[in-house]
């Protein structure tokens, strides 16, 4: 049985989410505004890159991404928030889906502020106010730095040597060295070192197990670390990072794309952790993610499985 | 001595202050982008929470109304930021330290008892353990650090044995006070109740790497795994933690408890059972020797062409395998 993928249904759902604004939970949401905005964006763009000038006001995202930097040079996740790397990366990555990475006055305050986030080891803190490490932030300094062309500004071989620390003996990564292995930090890990070109520096072999044996026999679906339940976020976490070591084939793909597409609301759009489940706008955005890497009848366009942008923006920023 | 936080009182303290010399910063309604629509009162205290967050008060005001904002929305992250800027310096104080870390603590377990996945609210938590644990005015450190384990291990992992932020946080504890040894009991009493939780095992390894690497204690290690395997063979957690024993210390691969194991539940000769993870462990230590010869060789493809079959979701994987055995 196969099921079809609703891409206009989830384009209504993607631009109809920004504009629910009267629930509790929607005005709660405002710390993570801008991931929203990236992911929302970032989803449309897979279905047509033109849709994010069609169905959303171009200027004004614009205006309100560069509101939410303050005066550190950083990014918060709305204006009138400390800025902190995980909202700098979706800021900048929105700048870039709509080829205005130039609207960043004085970008040098940007690379300066990211920079001053590394630490001596190569790891980085995630704001300036408190030395918490974690290896998300590792990426979100990287691939920020990476997107800016201001790779130069942090020392990479120190980065490279803490994400080589960060490998477990489960062949995983944790957040920090020795912690729990999970999905979404080997994409990090990972992600990172594939823009620092050195991805052989990691033990290949034994992640590629562990990332394999995340898929769930009875689903299809793939969990972010042993025994836990499947979840469509991880169609992406799990499978970009076997894109990014070019080992797509030691998963069962179909059984995953059917997982993913079962994960859909056909009625109102947009995609859920898992089947039977209410739809949100990140797992929307990861599950179309997650098919436009392994499904060519999804009718979507390719994603850099290392940027999480589309391959088109991806070569026009590195070009 | 602790406080009992009062949650009504807590939320309105912010409204009690002077608030006549800020002016809030206005959020602006962007439609197409972020139709936030507050409702009135948060709208309230975001706005006056934007006028103060650049600078550099950390008044009563202020820690109110971080209480107020951070009650309602626990994810707030500058909130958390302003509220530490204006404790820390109460708790530098001998004066104010006892009231308001006890203030803290209630406020905290408050929180984490209603939502206990939140990243903010325990990175909060641990930012303000490193302040006070070695901190002169701390008459029993000891007694604070007890309590802040029996919380992990009582309140939090008893609702959500596999919380990673609260494991998280018991290994900053147990990592920067030396407590491995003690800790140690928390992961095996964990896989007592579900051998499944790998985020026990995955303490246990710290654990085990921390208390030392001796070959007895490996050795009991290894006896434990494998005792741990046998109540449930098919599942991948002992396996890999033996896998990641023998990786300290390659000797324990021909240990009797090793061969035995694998002899119990890695047949694939109809002589005794076949569990996927011991087969699985099987292929691994080959993968993991230097040199393969003929034999190791053909042991290998065999090896994967039965698991191809046997764990057909993952038949790729092991198709994919096969082919370093050629």
């Amino acid at each position: 049985m196969s099921v079809s993928l609703e891409l206009e249904k989830h384009r209504r759902f993607i631009v109809g989410f920004s504009g629910s604004s009267d629930s509790l939970q929607h005005s709660l949401s405002d710390y993570l505004r801008i991931n929203g905005i990236y992911w929302s964006l970032c989803g449309l763009s897979l279905m047509d890159p033109e849709y994010i000038r069609s169905d959303f006001n171009e200027e004004e995202i614009i205006s309100f991404t560069l509101a939410c930097r303050n005066g550190t040079g950083g990014f918060g996740g709305f204006p009138g928030f400390d800025a902190s790397l995980v909202y700098t990366l979706s800021a900048i990555q929105v700048l870039a889906l709509y080829d205005a990475l130039d609207r960043i006055e004085d970008v040098e305050k940007t690379v300066s502020w990211i920079a001053s986030l590394q630490h001596e080891n190569g790891s980085f803190q995630g704001d300036h106010h408190f030395p918490d490490v974690d290896t998300r932030f590792v990426y979100c300094a990287v691939a920020s730095l990476s997107i800016l062309d201001r790779l130069d500004a942090i020392d990479c071989s120190k980065t490279i040597s803490y994400i080589v620390s960060c490998q477990n003996w489960d062949g995983g990564f944790g957040l920090k060295p020795g912690r729990e292995s999970h999905a979404a930090q080997a994409f990090c890990c990972v992600g990172a070192v594939s823009i620092l070109k050195s991805v052989d520096s990691i033990d290949k072999d034994s992640l590629v197990f562990w990332l394999s044996t995340r898929q769930d026999t009875n689903t299809g679906g793939l969990n972010g670390r042993p025994d836990k339940d499947p979840d469509v976020c991880y169609s992406w976490w799990v499978v970009s990072t076997l894109a990014i070591l070019d080992s797509l084939s030691f998963i069962d793909v179909p059984r995953l794309v059917t997982f993913v597409r079962r994960a859909q609301d056909v009625v109102d759009g947009g995609i859920a952790d898992r089947p039977e489940h209410m739809a949100d706008i990140y797992h929307t955005f990861f599950g179309l993610a997650g098919i436009a890497l392994l499904d060519e009848t999804g009718g979507l366009k390719a994603i850099d499985p290392t940027y999480a942008l589309p391959v088109d923006v991806v070569a026009r920023i590195l070009g | 001595m602790y406080f009992f936080l009062d949650k009504d009182m807590a939320s309105a303290a912010w409204k009690e202050h002077d608030w006549s010399d800020v002016t809030p910063v206005e959020i602006e309604i962007v439609p197409s982008v972020c139709n936030i629509r507050h409702p009135a009162e948060y709208k309230e205290m975001v706005e006056l929470f934007a006028a103060i967050v650049d600078t550099d008060e950390a008044s009563k005001r202020v820690l109110d109304l971080s209480t107020a904002i951070i009650m309602k929305n626990p994810a707030h992250y500058s909130a958390w930021a302003v509220r530490r800027r204006c404790i820390f310096p109460l708790l530098d104080e001998t004066a104010s330290f006892e009231a308001t870390l006890g203030a803290e603590t209630d406020l905290l377990n408050a929180l984490l008892r209603k939502i206990p996945k939140i990243y903010q609210t325990w990175n909060h938590r641990e930012r303000v353990f490193d302040k006070v644990v070695a901190h002169v005015s701390m008459e029993d450190p000891a007694s604070f650090i007890d309590a802040e384990l029996d919380f992990i291990i009582d309140t939090v992992l008893t609702v959500d044995a596999k919380n990673y932020h609260a494991w998280s946080y018991l290994h900053h504890i147990v990592s920067t006070q030396q407590m491995w040894s003690r800790l140690s009991a928390v992961a095996s009493d964990l896989i007592a109740m579900d051998v499944r939780n790998n985020s026990a095992w995955s303490f246990m390894m710290e654990a085990t790497k921390h208390t030392g690497t001796a070959r007895d204690d490996l050795v009991d290690a290894l006896e434990y795994a494998a005792t741990m395997a046998r109540t449930a063979p098919n599942n991948e957690c002992p396996w890999t933690f033996i896998r990641g024993l023998i990786d300290i210390d390659q000797t324990l691969q021909s240990h009797p408890a090793t061969v035995g194991l694998l002899a119990e539940y890695g047949a694939v000769d109809g002589e005794g059972l076949t569990a996927v993870p011991a087969l699985a462990l099987r292929v691994g230590l080959l993968q993991d020797r230097t040199e393969l010869g003929p034999e190791d060789k053909a042991e290998g493809k065999g090896l994967c062409q039965t698991l191809a079959k046997m764990d057909p979701i993952h038949s790729g994987y092991w198709t994919n395998v096969e082919g370093e055995f050629e």
